[in-house]
């Protein structure tokens, strides 16, 4: 019976690591939008959402391009997304990072190759998003300490935070017009905390995700405005 | 039961550590689009010597073990993907002494050299591989080289996109690889004709 009872205990410290699902710290969200020219978009037509690559600096992290290609195709004011990975691979190896139109006068040039214009007619894409941005730790602090106590109990004692900083820019092309529409920023700040007695409890501040939602309901207000504004 | 509570816990760091040290191995078959680009009106032939399509390189890191990425099996795949689209045909020679009809000159693909980077390495976010490619052009009939190209091309991958410690290293490295064998299909894809040797053979040819 009493190693029946260890067990239990042993199951419930496993179990452990599935809680920082259930509590989260807060996160603050700044936006900011730059508009060059009008938009609107019909219900046929899509937009490109694309990762910026084109130096050794850091990358856009795959769960924010997925998250905000799921975010703005989906729900009120939705449009047609073309994901990262589909795109450059139509388009192959006119958007790869090292050939990747930098302004959109490079992709006025790319526009007049027959093949290509063309093929961005059948998909009807009226704007392509470059995202450019990523999500860091910026300051951290404390420790917890984990050992297994006697009796053969795993045990934590301490006190671990950390602050981490999202911060995303999308620079929106209007291809049938061939012009800069502008750029949307979303920034997200957030601290998360690990106090530990025996017990580890994590409350993780979701930046990046507070981020990705803010900039994909602003895209689509940025890109289909309310007649109204 | 305490023996198996230490067990457990000596055999999760164990193997975090193991994530963290002990290297990697990479397979990287990947499939290369078409590129959309206007073809020279030209059939070359294309041979991919046995050592080129068995590559395995293999660098040991002090401190972060030794890191394998099997490149090979995706060679064929690229230069014939990449050729056909820049000429009209390719088609495969398997031996440089025996050239098929048609067939005006071979392009010789070759791996030069693969390098990485480790993100504990270099302090960036990203694993990254450089590839640097030789590409020999010989004339089919006299087997006298036309050209030889050197390309250095690059991937990366943020290790942030992997949340597993036990196989990141293997994955980003993987993707890494696959970035840089796409990079070196854009380069031959935009650039190989515009070499000024092989520009020239290109004009001899199409005026015969």
């Amino acid at each position: 019976m009493k190693h029946l009872r260890r067990g239990s205990t042993l199951l419930l410290i496993a179990c452990i690591p599935a809680i920082p699902l259930l509590f989260s710290g807060c996160v603050s969200n700044t936006l900011q939008e730059i508009r060059e020219a009008d938009t609107g978009i019909l219900s046929h037509e899509s937009i490109a959402v694309l990762g910026r690559r084109d130096t050794r600096r850091d990358q856009t992290e795959t769960a924010f391009m997925d998250c905000l290609v799921d975010k703005t195709s989906s729900g009120s004011k939705s449009v047609n997304v073309i994901s990262n990975d589909e795109f450059v691979d139509q388009f192959f190896p006119w958007f790869e990072p090292r050939t990747a139109p930098l302004d959109i006068s490079d992709m006025t040039r790319i526009l007049k190759e027959e093949r290509i214009s063309e093929k961005l007619d059948e998909i009807h894409l009226r704007y392509i998003v470059w995202i450019d941005g990523t999500t860091q730790r910026t300051d951290q602090g404390g420790t917890v300490q984990c050992a297994v106590a006697t009796g053969g109990v795993p045990a934590c004692f301490g006190f671990l935070t950390w602050e981490a900083g999202s911060n995303y820019e999308a620079t929106i092309w209007d291809i049938r017009k061939g012009v800069s529409a502008g750029k949307v920023s979303s920034e997200a700040k957030g601290t998360s905390f690990v106090p530990a007695i025996i017990v580890p409890l994590p409350f993780v501040a979701r930046t990046q995700a507070s981020a990705c939602v803010a900039m994909s309901k602003q895209l689509k207000e940025f890109i289909d405005p309310d007649p109204s504004e | 039961m305490q023996l198996l509570v230490r067990s457990i816990v000596v055999t999760a760091m164990s193997l975090v550590m193991l994530g963290c040290m002990s290297g990697a191995n990479v397979n990287t078959a990947i499939s290369i689009p078409e590129p959309i680009i206007e073809s020279v009106p030209i059939t070359i032939g294309l041979h991919i010597s046995e050592e080129l399509s068995s590559e395995v390189h293999e660098e040991t890191v002090p401190n972060h073990g030794i890191f394998t990425i099997e490149i090979g099996e995706s060679q064929e795949q690229l230069f014939t993907q990449v050729l056909g689209a820049v000429f009209e045909d390719v088609v495969i020679v398997e031996s440089l002494s025996e050239v098929p009809d048609g067939v005006s000159a071979i392009a010789v693909p070759n791996i030069e050299a693969i390098q990485i980077g480790l993100p504990h390495v270099t302090g960036d976010d990203v694993y990254e591989v450089w590839i640097r490619y030789s590409i020999g052009l010989r004339d089919a009939a006299s087997g006298n080289s036309i050209h030889d190209w050197q390309i250095s091309s690059y991937g990366s991958a943020n290790r942030n996109n992997y949340s597993n410690p036990l196989d990141r290293a293997s994955k980003a490295l993987r993707d890494a690889t696959k970035g840089a064998i796409r990079d070196a299909a854009a380069i031959i894809s935009f650039s190989y004709v515009r070499q000024q040797a092989v520009y020239d053979w290109i004009r001899r040819t199409l005026s015969t």
